[in-house]
């Protein structure tokens, strides 16, 4: 019943019309339909993230997409012609940097710093922002993950053009400035995350659980790779794959799919298709054995537990997602009773990280042992309750529970267009199909308790789990 | 209904900036088609009520989905308590949520909801409690018992206590670890100590909160008379509001004071306020307490932090401390004046703690800045656009804009202000920028309160630009 309503509300009958159209380039672009407010989002979404980097330039994805925020030969600056010489100066001067002595290199900094004086005459920092925030723009940002980078921005619906002409140019003719302060503002959000027990934790589980895949190093990379890539590095970085063909526009809200997607071909029509290079990506091997890891940090103590899942678009990832629903989601879910209302935990969560399907799943249990609570005593507990799960299966409710949660959080998101937009490229860009958001409904409404069960059993096992530690010690 | 004329008609090209790209002109010379779109209104689109039993009613009908979510806010919280009853107000808040009702126990009143897929959730806010639920339309009956339940029937469970207890207790332990909720806490305390608003809870006092002193603040605060709800969703107005005034109504108004909120202590002097704590980064707020809502001073207060550090990219901190030193992934001012407490001016930054005296003699040289010459044209054209353009996009969405009205209500100002809002912010001029720096900053006030690692930060440095240092902690009795 929940899903019929449902399907009808977020489908054609809500007005909410979704269409597909796709440039000569093989850029894709999305319309999705809602005129109820005169604004529209617009999204950029490429499917390049660090899983595409390598050792020595990990932090490169997301690098570039702070860099894509400096402008263009036609924006951010007065006179490029002008500015390219001073910026490839710039270049030169910071190349030597590495190699002088300290004599030497107290005069290279100032005569970077003379350039930086003379550049300053023709750039105009953050104009991309200046220029949407004039024109009403909100929400302008962007964000780098393991398998895409994604920019975004809420504009009132007379602008669309702005966007357009900001964006095609954005992606076509970008220029790397202010390269070297923009990189020590990514290694100090690089510190931001070290300071924070909770990332801290996150990145020694990803990096334990996964060997081979190359979704193990983090998105904003090693510290010794952020200060050492080049201009040259992120630019080739940029022009490998920085391609129409792997690129995915969604336009949602006010906006007229015949309309617009005339302007959108006058201004990204030019993008020259460059076919990226093929990836392949390292397949992750089976886990044999369980790994431990503990890091020394002064917080209280907090445990992660990873195990490999099934694929992304699986039906066996959706048995998966209706397990951790029912383990994690709300007070009456499997573990908050069993672990939090029995004050062996303060909080314990279960979530599943698909990596966009070019990765096996992780499926994570987060978990703050109450004090006094040793890690084996909660780690035991945890693996019991999962034990006696698989003795005695899922109950009726928690199934209904935990679908009825699962469409009611698409539901919500469905009544902020942007948010709700983010779900439809993702399934255009992932799964080929901007509408794979109702299969997934669709898929989450067949799982069976059997479907659960096996999951469970396939994938929850500790001899096959990795298992990180965080705290002062391990207790 | 008012029109929004998008600013950039009404400003004479004359204004244009000094330096601007290609693009940019390109886009100056565009000519966009008029946005037809008015600011839904209070007596208009939104109906206001005042029910009998006293309770402020704001309903928004909207049907692009079947939800409804209904926000209330109550005043009351640890502002009205005495001081170190921050946790036990929490603590409040949490048994509301979950401590279970005189006709459901708690786990069946859970169950309840989430079979349902109706969130419900209590927060403690310092003067007020919020209360939000979002249901489906189709289960709306069972949301509306369950919070008539919970607001008027709380059991407050043995058992749940017990729980709710340890968990806020570890919650303030997680607290005290993360360097940016410590920052927050500390900020607070240092602003307001010795006044509830800023008090560090007192654990003793929460071990010691029984079912009775529940009850005592259950009837003190949970009264009708004392809220305001907002109801924004798929619904008809007049159905919904017999509803609501049949659960919100006068028989559970129990008389009971409210209390009002202690007059403030006097405020901290200006020193640097240094938490040791050895982390990859360190955190500061450079800060003094602020005036309250005042009108009409608090736009041109508004437009002065736009330029200053509150307009993102474009502010002058934001461009000086990132964008040209790359000394900060994130820093900006704000100047907070919607409070019945007092307002806030203070500047965030994070960063190493070897440079935190470098970032933070920067953002003392922009407080300078603004407090002794006029802002450029340019800037206060791009401030006064950014906020007035992007009202559409910024209100334009019922689900927020209900809340912001339950705000203006809680807070006894105009509720026509976001209305007035565009007009009043044109009227700012590059005079009234000025004076809103030089009233409003007051640099022999501003405390840094700063969490870094003492053995890398430059003190020296802190203490000319602050003065004095004082080592401080944060304990908390009873953790």
């Amino acid at each position: 019943m929940f899903i019929l309503l449902f399907l009808s509300i977020v489908g054609s009958n809500s007005g909410l019309k979704i269409t597909r159209k796709t440039l000569e380039n093989d850029l894709r672009v999305i319309f999705i339909e809602d005129h109820t407010s005169p604004i529209f989002g617009g999204i950029v979404q490429f499917d390049i993230g660090s899983a595409y980097e390598r050792p020595g330039i990990t932090g490169t994805s997301h690098l570039l997409e702070h860099m894509l925020f400096k402008g263009t030969k036609k924006m951010g600056t007065v006179n490029y012609k002008k500015e390219a010489p001073i910026i490839e100066e710039i270049h030169k001067l910071y190349s030597r940097l590495d190699r002088a002595d300290s004599v030497e290199r107290e005069k290279i900094l100032k005569e970077i710093d003379n350039f930086k004086g003379e550049q300053e005459k023709y750039a105009i920092p953050a104009e991309i922002w200046s220029i949407y925030s004039r024109e009403g723009g909100t929400w302008m940002n962007a964000f780098t993950s393991n398998t895409t980078t994604q920019y975004f921005i809420l504009l009132p619906s007379n602008k669309k053009e702005v966007w357009a002409k900001i964006e095609s140019d954005r992606f076509q003719n970008p220029v790397l400035r202010e390269f070297y302060s923009e990189r020590d503002v990514v290694n100090e959000e690089r510190r931001m995350y070290e300071s924070r027990s909770g990332s801290v934790l996150w990145d020694h589980l990803v990096c334990n659980s996964y060997i081979a895949s190359p979704v193990r190093w983090s998105v904003i990379g090693w510290t010794s790779d952020i200060m050492n890539v080049t201009p040259e590095e992120v630019m080739e970085y940029y022009k490998a794959y920085y391609v129409p063909e792997r690129c995915v526009i969604v336009l949602a809200g006010d906006v007229d799919p015949e309309e617009d997607f005339k302007m959108v071909q006058k201004y990204f029509g030019k993008w020259e298709k460059r076919n990226a290079p093929l990836i392949r990506l390292t397949e992750e091997p089976q886990q044999n054995g369980i790994r431990r890891a503990h890091v020394n940090f002064k917080a209280s103590p907090q445990m992660a537990i990873g195990f490999h899942g099934p694929l992304y678009g699986e039906k066996e990832y959706y048995a998966a997602r209706v397990l951790v629903s029912a383990l994690t989601t709300g007070r009456s879910s499997i573990f908050e009773k069993t672990l939090v209302n029995t004050g062996m935990a303060s909080e314990i969560n279960v979530h599943v990280d698909n990596w966009d399907g070019k990765a096996k799943s992780l499926i994570y249990i987060l978990t703050h042992p109450m004090k006094d609570v040793s890690f084996n005593t909660i780690e035991d507990k945890i693996f019991s309750v999962l034990d006696s799960l698989k003795e005695n299966g899922i109950s009726k409710k928690d199934l209904r529970r935990a679908r009825n949660n699962f469409k009611m959080n698409l539901l919500r998101r469905r009544r902020y267009i942007l948010w709700f937009a983010f779900g439809v490229g993702n399934g255009e860009r992932v799964m080929g199909d901007p509408e794979f958001y109702k299969k997934e409904l669709e898929m989450i409404d067949s799982i069976t308790a059997n479907d659960v069960m096996n999951a469970l059993k396939e994938y929850i096992n500790k001899d096959k789990s990795t298992i990180v530690t965080l705290g002062e010690e391990r207790i | 209904m008012r029109r929004f004329i998008p600013l950039f008609i009404i400003l004479a090209f004359s204004l244009w900036a000094e330096k601007e790209s290609p693009i940019s002109k390109d886009i100056r010379k565009m000519e966009f088609p008029q946005l037809e779109w008015n600011l839904p209104e209070v007596g208009k689109e939104i109906e206001r009520v005042e029910l009998p039993s006293g309770a402020i009613l704001f309903l928004k009908e909207n049907h692009t989905v079947p939800l409804i979510e209904i926000n209330i806010y109550i005043k009351g919280g640890s502002s009205y308590l005495k001081e170190g009853e921050k946790a036990t107000s929490e603590f409040f808040a949490s048994m509301i949520e979950r401590g279970g009702t005189q006709n459901f126990a708690p786990s069946e009143f859970t169950e309840k909801l989430e079979i349902n897929a109706i969130s419900f959730r209590v927060n403690e806010n310092g003067y007020y409690y919020s209360v939000n639920e979002l249901t489906s339309k189709d289960v709306l009956d069972t949301a509306l018992i369950l919070l008539k339940e919970a607001l008027f029937h709380p059991s407050f469970d043995d058992q749940i206590i017990e729980i709710e207890k340890k968990k806020i207790t570890e919650e303030w332990k997680k607290k005290l670890d993360e360097p940016n909720s410590l920052l927050r806490e500390l900020s607070t305390y240092m602003l307001y100590r010795g006044h509830p608003e800023g008090s560090i809870p007192d654990l003793n006092l929460l071990k010691s909160t029984n079912q009775k002193r529940l009850k005592e603040l259950k009837n003190r605060f949970l009264q009708p008379s004392n809220m305001i709800i907002g109801i924004v969703g798929d619904f008809k107005t007049p159905k919904m509001k017999e509803r609501i005034e049949n659960i919100f109504c006068d028989k559970y108004n129990t008389g009971a004071h409210v209390g009002n909120i202690p007059p403030l202590t006097k405020e901290t002097q200006k020193k640097v306020y240094f938490y040791d704590m050895k982390r990859a980064q360190a955190y500061f707020n450079i800060q003094h307490r602020g005036e309250k809502a005042i009108f009409p001073e608090m736009f041109n207060v508004m437009i002065m932090n736009q330029i200053l550090g509150g307009g993102g990219f474009t502010s002058r901190i934001v461009l000086k401390v990132r964008n040209e030193m790359g000394l900060a992934y994130r820093t900006r001012s704000s100047y907070s004046t919607f409070s019945p407490i007092s307002g806030t001016f203070s500047a965030y930054c994070g960063t190493s703690s070897s440079t935190a005296h470098q970032a933070s003699e920067y953002i003392l040289k922009e407080f300078e800045n603004i407090r002794d010459k006029k802002v450029s044209i340019e800037e206060l054209k791009v401030a006064k656009e950014s906020l007035i353009n992007s009202t559409v996009t910024r209100l334009g969405n019922d689900w927020d804009y209900i809340q912001r009205l339950l705000s203006l209500e809680l807070l006894g100002l105009p509720l026509d202000y976001y209305l007035s809002y565009n007009d009043n912010i044109e009227k700012v001029t590059l005079n009234d920028v000025l004076n809103a720096a030089q009233d409003f900053i007051n640099p022999e006030k501003l405390a840094i309160v700063i969490i870094g690692d003492r053995d890398k930060t430059n003190m020296d440095a802190l203490r000319e630009q602050f003065g004095e240092v004082e080592f401080i902690e944060y304990k908390i009795p009873g953790l």
